[in-house]
């Protein structure tokens, strides 16, 4: 009796459903996101990365963003392209300035070897990017004009000629 | 009767349905690309040239050049024009803390009506202001908004250009001091 039952059942054993999945709702969800991706896009393809302790100020400005060296500036560290070139709690004793206290050596020397650097790549290919003089300044919103001041006269005598401000999107969507 | 349609009856009316898998791949893919590129914090720039200073004669010029100088001191925002400079505007602090920004910008797209190809602004803050104070006047300075007159010059092929800034260039004059 039993085989005869599982003969008469074998039929359906085999034939396997195949399970049509609904995607329609994966989909709406995808292209929800796509949206939302495509609006956040950087298109300036640069990177910024603003070092913990610096605030930058809000601005109504809407220029993208070039390439160019990174002066990152908080109330008590200098970085240069994310390296650290100055602590104050390290080398609180230590004189940085001269030129009358408008130069700051550590942040001048830095510069420099950057851009070395470029002219020296410069010359051994001439497909290398060329030197272009930017320097983005991220500077906290607390720091006072003297010092920045001191920040734009070092650049400039570093050979940096042009300053950008790097600052936040008084309107973030 | 009612008659239990066929299979075949039943597959006839069938749709095709599209096989989406490729695009789902294709989508995946570029959602990750996306993901890689985003920025959700929007960071932008204010640009600035270095000044230069230069012993040569100037080429003659028949317009007079508007040489605009915006100075920041500890009570106002002084406005000067010409050379040699001479006080155009005072705009004295709201209170102790503010400056009239907008009477600035008023006064800055008054000139801009007088001198539309001018572009260029020295700022000079001769007190010790908070970068972020420093950000807004750069601001007043630079940006013409949606609700201010609009300004239009004539480029080189003789066409009107309407213009998207009020003095786009900002070099701050004191540097060197």
């Amino acid at each position: 009796m039993r085989n005869a039952r599982s003969i008469r059942k074998r039929g359906y054993k085999h034939r396997i459903a195949i399970v049509d999945l609904d995607i329609t709702s994966l989909l709406d969800v995808i292209v929800i996101l796509l949206v939302f991706l495509l609006k956040s896009y950087n298109s300036s393809g640069v990177t910024i990365n603003v070092p913990p302790g610096i605030t930058l100020p809000k601005s109504e400005s809407s220029n993208l963003n070039t390439t160019g060296v990174s002066v990152q500036v908080s109330p008590t560290t200098i970085w240069v392209d994310d390296k650290v070139i100055y602590d104050i709690n390290k080398s609180a004793n230590i004189s940085i300035y001269d030129q009358d206290k408008r130069r700051i050596i550590p942040l001048y020397n830095e510069l420099m070897k950057k851009k070395n650097m470029v002219n020296r790549l410069e010359k051994a290919s001439p497909q290398a990017q060329k030197f272009t003089g930017v320097v983005n300044l991220m500077i906290d919103r607390t720091i006072k004009y003297n010092y920045i001041k001191k920040l734009l006269h070092t650049s400039a005598q570093a050979g940096y000629l042009k300053y950008k401000f790097v600052v936040m999107g008084a309107i973030q969507d | 009767m009612y008659k239990k349609p066929s299979r075949r009856a039943l597959m006839r009316g069938k749709l095709p349905r599209p096989d989406l898998v490729p695009i789902m791949d294709s989508v995946f893919i570029f959602i990750f690309f996306l993901l890689m590129s985003a920025s959700f914090i929007k960071i932008f720039e204010i640009p600035s040239d270095v000044p230069f200073f230069s012993e040569n004669t100037q080429p003659e010029n028949k317009e007079k050049p508007l040489a605009l100088t915006i100075r920041v001191t500890e009570t106002e925002i002084q406005i000067l024009t010409g050379l040699p400079m001479t006080l155009l505007k005072n705009i004295r602090k709201l209170n102790p803390k503010d400056y009239d920004l907008s009477t600035l910008h008023d006064s800055l797209l008054a000139l801009k009506k007088k001198y539309p190809k001018e572009t260029m602004a020295i700022l000079e803050p001769e007190i010790d202001l908070p970068y972020e104070t420093l950000v807004q006047i750069m601001d007043e300075i630079r940006l013409l908004r949606k609700t201010d007159p609009e300004f239009y010059v004539k480029d080189k092929t003789g066409q009107e250009k309407r213009l998207k800034a009020l003095f786009a260039e900002i070099i701050f004059g004191n540097i060197q001091s």
